[in-house]
């Protein structure tokens, strides 16, 4: 299983700032185009490692602050199978 | 080729600029910002985003979201006067200003907006600033004024203007487009509702630049929708800054090119561009002010970059040929897109002259102007 976040913003524009902004705490997440199932419509999302949880949400609470969801998600190694999507909400 | 006409737009650029535009276009890197997650979008993006993030930073905002990008001054004033100012108010504004600021305005009349002007004052040499707080009245909601004076190079006294708009809980709409990356502004300190720039005269950028600044809580409606790279469901176009006051494609490759010219104000340092500018704009009006057959319009203490005159009766337009077929001095003649000023310095007919500076005016290049000028007067005479 697979286990990773995933950021979705309702501005384009605040995920290249977060993108920035993790880049120089040197976290080495990456922008993604966002899964329709999390929300449908294009946009951007920012994926990073599970592992960074604690810092990423700090990093997202304190510079950006709103206009976003954090999605921890659960994937099979080979990515076909059952996803399972939690919505973390211990900052917004 | 001695070129005079930067308040139009600045011809010579800085090497960087150029170079950055070249390197966007010829790198086959610059995709559409926004539109995908891979390279080419990121990386268009990323350099949409510092552009905006210059831009904030040389002008003392806060929010480099609230940045939004247009193709010139003109497309970003008429957002902020049509997408700020309320229907059936009353709004004041100067006879300073461009018909960039005022056509949008007139078109408000459509929506019961009434306008009040305030007048200049040729002995004092600046606007009638008592008068801003006499035209106040109950239903008034802005003050829109401009930075400095595309005419007459007079540097408008935003400080006071803004302690108005503080005191009256007036919106404070202020067109830059002459003054930006010349002129000390300081968006959060002023407390302005919208400062639109133009990026191809003193931020030193390609044509087809500009924005505004609003603030982070600003409820200025949007007047373009469209595509915006998300939401691709939602009929309504995105409502967050800046989106809610861009749709489409940007000119990334132009921005790309702005970002440079903001970077080589950053790095001559806006204090040594201004000096630069003073010393240039004063020593032109002092050597004109002693020649008895021309005329000197605007302030000789509080203007830069710009400089209006004529010469006797003669018409702006003749001048401008002559200066140009004879000494290739290129200036600007006719109105300038200001009837205002004219009509205040009663050259509705005749026009004026204007000279304007650039970082890359030099001392040699104003001694030959001033010489021309006086041949022809001379000639004239």
């Amino acid at each position: 299983m697979l286990t990773y976040l995933v950021i979705v913003f309702d501005s384009t524009h605040y995920a290249i700032k977060t993108e920035k902004l993790m880049k120089q705490v040197n976290i080495s997440g990456r922008l993604i185009p966002t899964p329709g199932n999390l929300r449908a419509g294009c946009g951007l999302s920012y994926k990073v490692d599970i592992n960074l949880k604690k810092k990423v949400l700090t990093l997202l609470n304190e510079e950006i602050g709103q206009g976003y969801e954090v999605f921890e998600i659960k994937k099979s190694e080979k990515g076909t199978d059952s996803e399972q999507l939690t919505v973390l909400n211990e900052f917004n | 080729m001695y070129y005079f006409d930067n308040a139009a737009t600045t011809i010579k650029k800085p090497k960087q600029v150029g170079e950055a535009i070249f390197e966007a276009v010829t790198s086959e890197k610059v995709g559409n910002p926004a539109r995908g997650a891979h390279s080419y979008s990121i990386d268009a993006f990323s350099a949409v985003y510092e552009a905006r993030l210059k831009i904030a930073s040389l002008f003392g905002a806060s929010d480099e979201l609230a940045v939004a990008f247009t193709q010139n001054a003109t497309m970003a004033l008429n957002i902020a006067i049509k997408g700020l100012i309320p229907s059936d108010c009353h709004v004041i504004t100067t006879v300073l200003e461009h018909n960039s600021v005022l056509r949008p305005l007139y078109e408000l009349s459509q929506r019961n907006v009434n306008l009040s002007f305030v007048n200049y004052d040729k002995d004092r040499q600046c606007l009638c600033y008592e008068e801003f707080e006499k035209l106040i009245q109950e239903d008034t909601r802005a003050i829109v004024c401009t930075q400095v004076s595309n005419v007459l190079g007079d540097i408008v006294n935003l400080e006071f203007i803004s302690k108005l708009c503080q005191k009256y809980n007036l919106l404070f709409i202020v067109d830059g487009s002459q003054g930006a990356g010349l002129v000390p502004f300081n968006f959060d300190r002023l407390k302005v509702d919208a400062f639109c720039f133009t990026g191809h005269k003193s931020l030193y950028g390609p044509q087809g630049t500009g924005g505004l600044i609003v603030k982070s809580d600003s409820q200025i409606k949007g007047i373009v929708s469209g595509g915006s790279g998300n939401l691709s469901f939602s009929k309504k176009h995105p409502q967050e800054l800046p989106d809610r006051l861009e749709a489409g494609t940007l000119n990334s490759h132009s921005l790309i090119g702005l970002s440079a010219g903001i970077d080589y104000v950053l790095d001559e340092t806006p204090e040594k561009l201004w000096n630069q500018q003073i010393k240039l704009t004063s020593k032109m009006r002092e050597v004109f002010k002693s020649m008895d057959s021309i005329s000197l319009y605007g302030s000789d203490t509080q203007s830069i970059g710009t400089l209006a005159l004529n010469i006797g009766q003669v018409n702006a337009s003749d001048i401008a040929m002559l200066l140009w077929d004879e000494y290739r001095i290129a200036v600007r003649a006719g109105s300038h897109c200001a009837p205002l000023v004219h009509q205040t310095f009663k050259t509705i007919e005749q026009g004026m002259v204007r000279f304007s500076f650039s970082s890359f005016t030099t001392v040699e290049e104003i001694d030959y102007a001033i010489e021309a000028v006086d041949a022809i007067a001379k000639k004239i005479r």
